[in-house]
C-alpha cells in the first residue's frame, strides 16, 4: 500500500446512532481492490454500514468516504459506486429491459441501450429482459437489481445481503461474477449473514457484531478463532455421571456440569472432543442419547469473537 | 439536453406510479362527487344553492386538496416506502432535481383531475339559467377565476404537502433520511 493509494471505501471511526439505539460504533476500516465479506448476525448493523458508505446516511460521528470523496451529500460518488440493496424493490410492471435502460438514463450514459443489454447479459437475464419484473422468480428479481447497479460499469459495488432468494445454481452464478468483477480490480462489498457464502466468495472479511467490529482480515484466520473457541456441549445418555467421569480426564475437556436435564460439558478442543467421545462411552458401557452443540448459533460465535 | 432527459425519466417514472389502478379509481370517484352533486341539484330545481357553492365548496375546498394531497405524498411516498426510491437516490442526480420532477409531476396530475371535475360540473350546471342574466355569467366568470386562483394556493400546498411529508418521514429509516434531507436544506 503506497501513500498514493486511495481506498474505494473508507470508514475512520464511524458511528451511527438512531436516538439512544447505537447501530454503529466507532468502525474504520479501507478496502481496496478484491471482495471483502462484511458478515454479522441480523440487526448487527451491516445494512448501516453499506448505507453509510453508499451515502444515504450521514454518519453520526466520524467520517465515510468513497474514493477519497466524502460520501454524504455528495451525489458525484454514484458515478463509481452501485449499491443494490438489501429489501429494495424493483417496479413490477416493467419489463427488465425498461427498468435497466431507465437506470442508464439516470446515469447519463451515452448509450443506454447498449449499457442495459450488457448489464441484463452479466446477470444472466438477457433472456427474460422482456418479460415484466412482476414475473420474475425472486432470484431473478435480485438480478435485475444488481444489473442496474452494475450498469454505469462501477468500479465500486456494495451488496446488502445478494444472496437471498437465491437458488444454489444462482448463487453459484452469482459468485462467479462477483469473483469475476473483482479480478477485474473492483472493490466489492458484501454483506452476509452466513458464514459458508462469505466463505467462498471472500478474500477479506469484516466481522460485525452489535454495531462493532468484531475481527477484520483474512479469512482463514477468523475461521480458525470461531472453531478453536471452548464450547459446551449437552449430552444425554443412559448414565450420566458415569460418563462424566470417564470425559473428564480429557485434555479436551475443561469442566463437567451434572444437571437433571442431562450432562453440559465445556470443551476447549472441539475436533479432539469429537474423536473421544464415541470411544470413551463404550468404554464406559455408557450409551448416548442424544448430543447436542448449544452454542453453535452465529450470534455465540460473534460474541466470543467481540469478546476475546 | 441532459437534464431534460432525465427530467423526462423521473417524471415519467412518477407519472405511471401515480396512475395505479386503485388510486386513479379513488380519485376518478373523488371528482365524481361534485358532478353527481350537480346533478342531484339540478333535479331538485334551482334556487336552493348557488352553484357557485358546489364549485368553491367541494371542489376548492375538497376534492382539489384531496387529490393534491394523495398524488403530492404518493409522488415521493411510494417509491420510498416500497423501496424502488433507492435507485433513483444513488444516482449521479443532485436530489432537488429529482424532487422537482416529482413536484411537477403531482401538480399537474392533481391539477387535471380538478380541472375535468370542474368542467363537467360546469357543464352540468351550466344549462341550469337558460335566462341566465349577464350578471350571473359575469358571476360564473369570477367563479372560475376563483377556481383558478385557489387552484394556485393549493399548487403551493402541494409543495407543503410533499415537504411535511417528508419531513414527517425523515425518522422512518435510511433512504427516507436522504431524500428528506434536499428539501430541508
Amino acid at each position: 500500500m503506497t501513500s498514493s493509494f486511495v481506498p474505494g471505501v473508507e470508514l475512520d471511526h464511524a458511528s451511527r446512532w438512531y436516538g439512544n439505539v447505537v447501530a454503529v460504533n466507532d468502525i474504520s476500516f479501507a478496502l481496496g481492490p478484491g471482495v471483502t465479506g462484511l458478515l454479522g448476525p441480523k440487526g448487527a448493523g451491516k445494512t448501516t454500514i453499506l448505507h453509510m458508505a453508499a451515502g444515504l446516511l450521514a454518519p453520526s460521528s466520524g467520517t465515510v468516504k468513497v474514493g477519497g470523496a466524502p460520501a454524504w451529500r455528495n451525489p458525484s460518488i454514484y458515478r463509481r459506486l452501485g449499491l443494490v440493496p438489501e429489501r429494495e424493490a424493483v417496479p413490477a410492471p416493467l419489463t427488465g429491459r425498461q427498468y435497466i435502460e431507465f437506470n442508464a438514463r439516470l446515469h447519463r450514459l451515452p448509450d443506454p441501450r447498449a449499457a442495459a443489454v450488457r448489464a441484463l447479459a452479466m446477470v444472466d437475464l438477457a433472456g427474460a429482459a422482456d418479460r415484466a419484473i412482476g414475473t420474475y422468480s425472486k432470484g431473478m428479481q435480485q438480478r435485475v437489481k444488481i444489473a442496474g447497479a452494475l450498469v454505469h460499469d462501477p468500479p465500486i459495488l456494495l451488496l446488502d445481503e445478494p444472496f437471498n432468494g437465491m437458488d444454489p445454481r444462482q448463487r453459484l452464478h452469482m459468485i462467479d461474477l462477483l469473483r469475476s468483477m473483482a479480478a477485474e480490480g473492483r472493490v466489492i462489498l458484501f454483506s452476509s449473514h452466513i458464514l459458508e457464502e462469505v466463505e467462498r466468495l471472500a478474500d477479506s472479511i469484516l466481522v460485525i457484531f452489535a454495531g462493532r467490529l468484531a475481527a477484520s482480515g483474512d479469512f482463514r484466520e477468523i475461521r480458525r478463532l470461531m472453531i478453536d473457541r471452548p464450547r459446551t456441549v449437552s449430552i444425554r445418555s443412559a448414565d450420566d455421571r458415569k460418563l462424566a467421569s470417564a470425559l473428564l480426564p480429557d485434555p479436551s475437556v475443561s469442566g463437567v456440569d451434572l444437571q437433571p436435564s442431562g450432562l453440559i460439558v465445556r470443551i476447549s478442543d472441539g475436533d479432539r472432543f469429537a474423536r473421544l467421545l464415541p470411544g470413551a462411552a463404550r468404554a464406559a458401557g455408557v450409551s448416548l442419547h442424544e448430543v447436542l452443540p448449544t452454542d453453535d448459533s452465529l450470534e455465540r460465535v460473534f460474541a466470543y469473537l467481540v469478546s476475546r | 439536453m441532459n437534464a431534460v432527459s432525465i427530467f423526462g425519466a423521473i417524471a415519467g417514472t412518477t407519472f405511471r406510479a401515480l396512475l395505479g389502478r386503485r388510486r386513479t379509481l379513488l380519485m376518478g370517484i373523488l371528482a365524481l362527487i361534485p358532478v353527481l352533486i350537480a346533478i342531484l341539484y339540478r333535479l331538485a330545481g334551482e334556487g336552493m344553492v348557488d352553484d357557485r357553492v358546489i364549485l368553491d365548496l367541494l371542489i376548492v375546498r375538497t376534492v382539489l386538496p384531496l387529490t393534491a394531497l394523495v398524488f403530492g405524498t404518493t409522488a415521493l411516498g411510494a417509491e420510498l416506502d416500497d423501496g424502488t426510491g433507492v435507485a433513483l437516490l444513488t444516482k449521479p442526480i443532485p436530489r432537488w432535481q429529482i424532487i422537482l420532477a416529482k413536484i411537477a409531476v403531482a401538480g399537474t396530475v392533481s391539477a387535471l383531475f380538478a380541472a375535468a371535475s370542474t368542467i363537467v360540473t360546469e357543464l352540468v350546471l351550466g344549462p341550469a339559467d337558460p335566462a341566465g342574466t349577464a350578471r350571473d355569467r359575469v358571476d360564473r366568470v369570477r367563479c372560475d377565476v376563483r377556481v383558478h386562483r385557489h387552484a394556485d394556493d393549493v399548487g403551493a400546498g402541494d409543495v407543503a404537502a410533499i415537504a411535511a411529508i417528508a419531513a414527517v418521514q425523515r425518522r422512518g429509516g435510511p433512504a427516507l433520511t436522504a431524500s428528506a434531507a434536499a428539501p430541508a436544506e
